[in-house]
């Protein structure tokens, strides 16, 4: 197992080269350009790619393996979308300084993508010889997988190792267990009227049937089993001095344990089959899906001890903290693949305008998956 | 003509009709200063021929001259009429559908609201007897900008309204062409912005952050809270929206907010309130909230000597035989502001007029000649008290 060294300048290029393509969830055609970019680097590392379409609404999901295969002893898995805007690259494109990379998806996670890459242009000749090695890139991971998840699955289902690349923490700081979500989009029917005839003619405002909701959905949290509530987009209503007829609110919640998971569910549908506060408004589930809580299994930790030995004998520093926020090894953790994650650069603030990645952690994190890969050819013998 | 030569007064329905059909067919949205100056030089003319003193305000580059036409100068105006130039339409609408009528209706883009008062206030003009005209200072004042809220046209409106005695807004009449407004509810609007701090949804209780959306949701419940079934004062919060993606603490959302109200004990119990909100603590620590924009229109209540020239108009109505009957409206008129100036102040004195800002718009022809009438009757009235 050789030393590696990242070429700083190149990798810093390459994220550049990747930040600075708009990408947001709701943009399949920005999201197949960064598919477009990372296809053709891999194709001059000629690598077997494979395009899947999934929706209109996404970009592609790539699957690139060192060859084709049926079964991978590694998968990586990146995503292309970020959760910003069009016309936030056009603001704040990427930049650097000294220390940190800036710009819209620079942690969460073009670096983890280009990471990827560059741990495949280090491998050993051994290690690409003896491993099938996939690296796959989500399209809508910041939507929660909704067209992805099912591929990704098949994809871990055939997978020994998945190593999800979110940013790591400071301090090389990994997550191996992560709370479990749920997600409504709940749509209000109201009946619109002149605002100035409320107490005259028939009317129910959606708007304030949604403000309800969102009061009392959001004091469902709890501090104390860490279990969080979030309604983060909320609209409704098309003019001032008309009763709003329509409203919509897009609810996120995650939890640690099935307990909460279950006092969540019981809240939401007892206020779903109960009366409306405003008489006349009718409540949709336009949409529900959930992720379970990724825990830690034996074989779970018997690799985390593994890695951790591996870093310590390379110098390079590796602590855990379960996380709150979701990723695929959410779901990935389901098909029996042993995952890891926030195996990528260290950063932080992501979904912010603050976001950041460390320069500095480029180099161990590249390192420290050669390595994990080199000893996992040792072992295979 | 005297006050018992006006039962006999005569509007003649295709001179008037013809009038309408020339001020409905130029087109004149409130954004279109050159259109509504048309409908200006139109009236001009009319009235000029009438030998009445023409004034032209110019208000702004964005919108018409507001035409302040009198019987002669003065200092001090018996009575002030008020029409507006303006509608609601966009360009094109006249092209796409023009004037129109049957035995019954006439039709077109603010055939109600409200060039048929425009039209009904130069026929007054034309019917008046010389002897009102020679004791009756009289004001016709025609406004550019009404269904925009008279954002340019309210100030030089009041400061007419300061030297009138009475005022007569030409809005249409309801009901069958009888039924007059005296009381206009008030309103407040506000945009108000919560300005919140973003964080990863999973990380609520780990790292700094503030959901606008949640801040918004109890304003919206508060303030939605305030309305009275009792005092008939509506709050309505017709847009609401905030937030990003799902997995975002919302670092921002705006909600748009009317109120109406019929007393200004109304508008002030609603102002202190919203005052507590916004200059107490926020329901959210750490959620900023600003007020993006916030305008106030009194209400329109009927004074004890509103109340004398409403039954006095009654009776005049009812000695020629005209219906008369008073609705008390909630949207906004020329009236709102108007009756701050101390003049008494009458609405919905123009022809019928129904559907208003939607193309089913109408004005029942029927009604032109009562309206015409009683107008006349009232000032004939007047100026035989003087």
């Amino acid at each position: 197992m050789g030393q590696i060294t990242v070429d700083r300048g190149e990798y810093l290029e390459q994220l550049k080269t990747l930040v600075n393509i708009e990408s947001g969830s709701y943009d399949p055609e920005g999201i197949n350009r960064v598919a477009d970019q990372l296809e053709t680097w891999y194709r001059d590392l000629g690598w077997h790619i494979q395009r899947h379409h999934l929706d209109d609404r996404t970009g592609d999901l790539l699957e690139i393996s060192n060859r084709p295969a049926d079964h991978y002893d590694v998968m990586f898995v990146g995503h292309m979308d970020t959760v910003f805007p069009d016309g936030t690259v056009a603001q704040r494109p990427f930049s650097m300084d000294e220390v940190n990379a800036y710009g819209p998806g620079v942690g969460d996670m073009k670096n983890g993508d280009v990471a990827m890459y560059q741990v495949a242009t280090h491998l050993s000749p051994e290690a690409l010889e003896k491993l099938n090695i996939c690296m796959a890139y989500n399209p809508d991971e910041e939507i929660g997988s909704i067209y992805s998840k099912e591929k990704l699955d098949e994809i871990g289902r055939k997978s020994d190792f998945v190593y999800v690349m979110e940013g790591a923490g400071p301090g090389g700081e990994h997550c191996f267990a992560r709370k479990g979500a749920m997600r409504y989009v709940l749509r209000f029917h109201g009946q619109a009227a002149h605002a100035g005839f409320m107490f005259e003619e028939k009317n129910a405002s959606a708007v304030l049937e949604m403000a309800h909701y969102i009061v009392r959905l959001m004091g469902l949290a709890s501090r104390e089993e860490d279990t969080t509530v979030n309604v983060g987009v909320a609209k409704g209503g098309i003019a001032t001095n008309v009763v709003a007829d329509s409203a919509e609110i897009w609810v996120e919640m995650r939890f640690k344990k099935e307990s909460e998971r279950e006092r969540l569910a019981g809240e939401v549908d007892k206020l779903l089959h109960g009366e409306p506060f405003v008489p006349g408004v009718r409540v949709e589930v336009a949409h529900y899906d959930d992720s379970p809580a990724w825990t830690k299994t034996p074989e779970a930790l018997a690799h985390i001890a593994h890695m951790e030995s591996l870093a310590e004998s390379l110098g390079i520093p590796f602590t855990q903290k379960d996380r709150g926020g979701l990723s695929d090894a959410n779901h990935l953790s389901t098909t029996g693949a042993v995952c890891s994650d926030g195996m990528g650069p260290e950063g932080g603030k992501a979904h912010c305008e603050e976001e950041y990645c460390d320069i500095d952690s480029i180099q161990p994190c590249v390192q420290l998956l050669c390595a994990v890969l080199e000893e996992l050819v040792e072992r295979k013998g």
